[in-house]
């Protein structure tokens, strides 16, 4: 399974939000190549699943991915909860 | 429920693993969708639940996971027992099965073929169709008679096309589990074993190689061919072709044989009493077993050939692959060597006109093309290859190169001690190696071939890697494809624990470079990259080094001069620039770079706030950013971007790589993590408090 965590820059929030995805994906026994990049490519990558912000959520177009937005990027509780899809599906 | 192709395999990389396999390893090891791996998972459930009444799995969890032995145990025993009836087979299946029953019977009836299948006609046409087809590679006829099918052609085609089924079923078809072929194409397991055994035995004897796996693809080439000479006799030396002039096998090959005494355990005594039969009988199977030997990496005769020397064409050959990869190999004197077994194998191919199933070949073609074509041009000029080189000519050389080509650095101190298993084919034991090498640069490297006494390692390896389950009382084991999945990996690094390799700045550049190149090419182009520049490393004796010792942490970026406290703002354009003012003060930033952040927030939206009160304004460095640095702005009134989202914190975030802020950033979210910080934040009332939190 591969996750994309995606910011408008690339720069530094979706790098937060991918170590804190990782974590609870892990502590969930899951097993998933989880990666970030900024809004502009993520359109074109392929993966299963894209967690972002609203904001950048809209200019993002990709066919294959799932997009699921985040409202904390610091807060594994909140991002556990709102990327619970991604684990209940298994 | 039947079972089939997919779930085997499933079956057999679940009983390999040492942790559950779920939807994302088979996913990546079928190449599937991940519906469909769920799809395969369900059914492979599904089968055991019905025919493997002691394993009990929770079909919730979707994933399989076999915890016992005698879970392993009673699905082997089931496997076993699957008999045509059982089993649904695959086109590519069929078509196999079919051939070998038209190989060892004199016909075969019509309703036979489709009743095993269960298949309607027009499918059955189109089965036959393929047949021909794949029959006319060898010279051989499909005829169809009231009484059956049967082949047609040359006995010697007949027996080439043996040795190719039996390839195929090896190489390419059940190549991790054999267990079903015994069972489903009624081969006797014991058969094989016993001639495997005789025929190393002996070898050893005489002081020749002779690897498990050439063993298994002649073993099961001489069963069928001897069922075929039950019904249509043996073969005559004048239906050999070349026989006067051919290469000829060694005579100690011929004493193995004759002392193996195989044709009298299983082809009918008169047959062999007439001499002329028996001289046929023995130039084929002595030609099979030279050519299962080296075709599998042994080198189990010289080859003499007029005058010439073949590590004289092996050597130029890697010198050409040299100067057109721009690379230099080590250790030259011993890639020579496999290169000249692979020279033979192919001369042998040519000769002899055998054709084998490569099970790498499919692979290399795949992921290796430009390695390939590299190879080919190589090859070209060699004697021997006056005619066109092909792709199936190149890849055992291209196996070769790749092999010598992953390599790693040479060992400086001892770290980890990985013992790898094979079955001593040259292919799949150097490729794993090299892999094994980059994962664990650094670490001690052993190889050792399955059947030996693992025992002798026990005192000081780590764990042991194979690509087929073994016996290794008490030393961990880790069991993989000879081209690693992800999984593999996964479960390598799981054995591995934390230790790296020694030149920890050259790890550290390669992660910091993959990072950075990820934004400019595909990920395949940065692994090919990333193996140029570790050659021109070694090559050049080259060496990084870093003039600091580590990356800077939140505290170093964010100065206490870097730290304001306000009560309130005139909106988030107005937080930024204030925040951003001791960056501009210091000369760490332009002030373009603080129109940037605004101009970012504008065109995308308030992105930039992670959390409710936290907002991380920052651009791209090209934007104006001179040096690393990090600031931090408080303000007690919450500022609005839009109606749901505020910020009280601004660290403004100036980076001047893609990389080197990243420990920040971690040390931020870990910060963050913990609920009551933000409380703690807003409560402090100096630059002093401010700092001591975030150092």
């Amino acid at each position: 399974m591969k996750v994309l965590c995606v910011c408008g820059l690339g720069q530094g929030s979706s790098l937060i939000l991918k170590m804190n995805v990782e974590d609870i994906l892990k502590s969930k026994g899951i097993y998933a190549d989880v990666d970030n990049t900024d809004a502009s490519s993520a359109s074109f990558e392929r993966c299963d699943y894209i967690i972002t912000s609203a904001e950048i959520a809209e200019s993002i177009r990709n066919v294959n991915a799932k997009i699921i937005i985040v409202t904390n990027y610091f807060n594994k509780e909140i991002i556990g909860a709102e990327i619970a899809e991604i684990f209940e599906g298994l | 429920m039947l079972l089939n192709y997919q779930i085997y395999r499933l079956l057999g990389t679940a009983m390999n693993s040492t942790s559950p396999v779920g939807a994302g390893e088979v996913m990546e090891q079928f190449g599937i969708s991940k519906s469909a791996a769920y799809l395969l998972i369900e059914d492979c459930l599904g089968w055991l639940e019905e025919n493997v009444t002691s394993v009990r799995l929770s079909v919730e969890n979707k994933m399989i996971y076999f915890k016992t032995s005698e879970e392993r145990l009673s699905v082997s025993k089931r496997i076993g027992q699957i008999r045509p009836k059982d089993y649904h087979f695959s086109a590519e299946e069929r078509l196999l099965y079919s051939l070998i029953l038209l190989v060892r019977s004199p016909k075969v009836p019509i309703e036979g073929m489709t009743e095993v299948f269960q298949i309607s006609r027009n499918t059955g046409r189109a089965d036959q169709k393929r047949m021909e087809k794949l029959l006319s590679e060898f010279g051989l006829v499909l005829q169809k008679q009231k009484s059956g099918f049967h082949i047609a052609g040359k006995e010697y085609d007949s027996y080439r096309l043996c040795l190719w089924l039996s390839s195929y079923l090896l190489n390419c078809l059940y190549t991790e589990q054999t267990a079903i072929l015994f069972s489903l194409y009624s081969l006797k397991e014991e058969h094989v074993e016993e001639i495997c055994r005789k025929l190393s035995k002996l070898m050893k004897g005489y002081s020749l190689e002779y690897n498990r796996e050439g063993g298994y693809l002649f073993a099961i080439s001489f069963l069928l061919i001897t069922e075929r000479i039950k019904y249509n006799g043996a073969i005559k030396p004048d239906e050999i072709p070349n026989y006067d002039q051919t290469v000829g096998y060694h005579e100690k090959l011929f004493l193995v044989l004759k002392h193996a005494k195989l044709l009298e355990s299983y082809v009918s005594p008169d047959l062999y009493r007439r001499d002329f039969y028996a001289q046929g009988m023995r130039e084929c199977f002595g030609r099979i077993l030279f050519y299962t030997g080296v075709e599998t990496g042994s080198d189990v005769a010289p080859i003499r050939v007029a005058q010439d020397d073949l590590s004289f064409y092996a050597h130029h050959i890697i010198k050409k692959y040299e100067s057109y990869a721009g690379l230099r190999f080590e250790d030259a004197n011993a890639l020579n060597q496999s290169i000249v077994i692979s020279l033979k194998t192919v001369i042998l191919r040519r000769k002899y006109q055998f054709k084998v199933c490569n099970a790498l070949a499919s692979e290399i073609k795949k992921y290796y093309s430009h390695i390939l074509e590299i190879t080919k041009n190589a090859l070209e000029g060699t004697p021997y290859f006056e005619h066109v080189i092909t792709e199936e000519d190149a890849i055992p050389f291209a196996v070769n190169f790749l092999g010598w080509m992953y390599k790693g650095k040479p060992i400086t101190s001892q770290t980890l001690h990985i013992l790898i298993v094979c079955s001593a084919n040259i292919g799949t034991s150097l490729l794993l190696k090299g892999q094994i090498a980059s994962l664990y640069p650094g670490a001690v490297i052993h190889t050792a071939v399955i059947g030996s006494d693992y025992s002798n390692y026990a005192e000081y390896i780590d764990f042991i890697v194979s690509t087929v389950p073994l016996v290794t009382n008490d030393i961990p084991l880790v069991v993989v494809n000879t081209f690693l999945t992800a999984h593999d990996k996964y479960q390598l690094e799981r054995m591995g624990g934390n230790k790296q390799g020694e030149d920890a700045n050259y790890q550290r550049f390669v992660k910091d470079f993959i990072f950075m190149a990820k934004d400019f090419m595909p990920s395949y182009d940065i692994k090919v990259l990333l193996q140029r520049l570790n050659s021109y490393f070694m090559t050049n004796k080259g060496k990084i080094i870093y003039e600091t010792g580590g990356k800077p942490m939140l505290g170093d970026l964010i100065t206490k001069e870097r730290i304001q406290l306000v009560d309130q703002v005139d909106g988030w354009e107005a937080a930024i620039r204030l925040a951003s003012k001791p960056l501009e003060e210091d000369a760490s930033v332009e002030p373009s770079y603080t129109e940037a952040m605004i101009d970012s927030v504008k065109r995308l939206g308030p992105y930039i706030v992670l959390a409710p009160g936290i907002a991380l304004p920052h651009a791209r460095p090209e934007s104006g950013v001179r040096a690393m640095s990090m600031a931090l702005l408080k303000v007690s009134e919450p500022v609005y971007f839009t109606e749901e989202k505020y910020a009280n914190l601004f660290f403004v975030l100036a980076s001047t790589d893609g990389t080197s802020h990243l420990d920040a950033l971690r040390e931020l979210s870990i910060i963050f993590s913990d609920h009551s910080a933000m409380e703690k934040f807003m409560n402090s009332q100096t630059r002093d408090e401010l700092y001591e939190l975030i150092r």
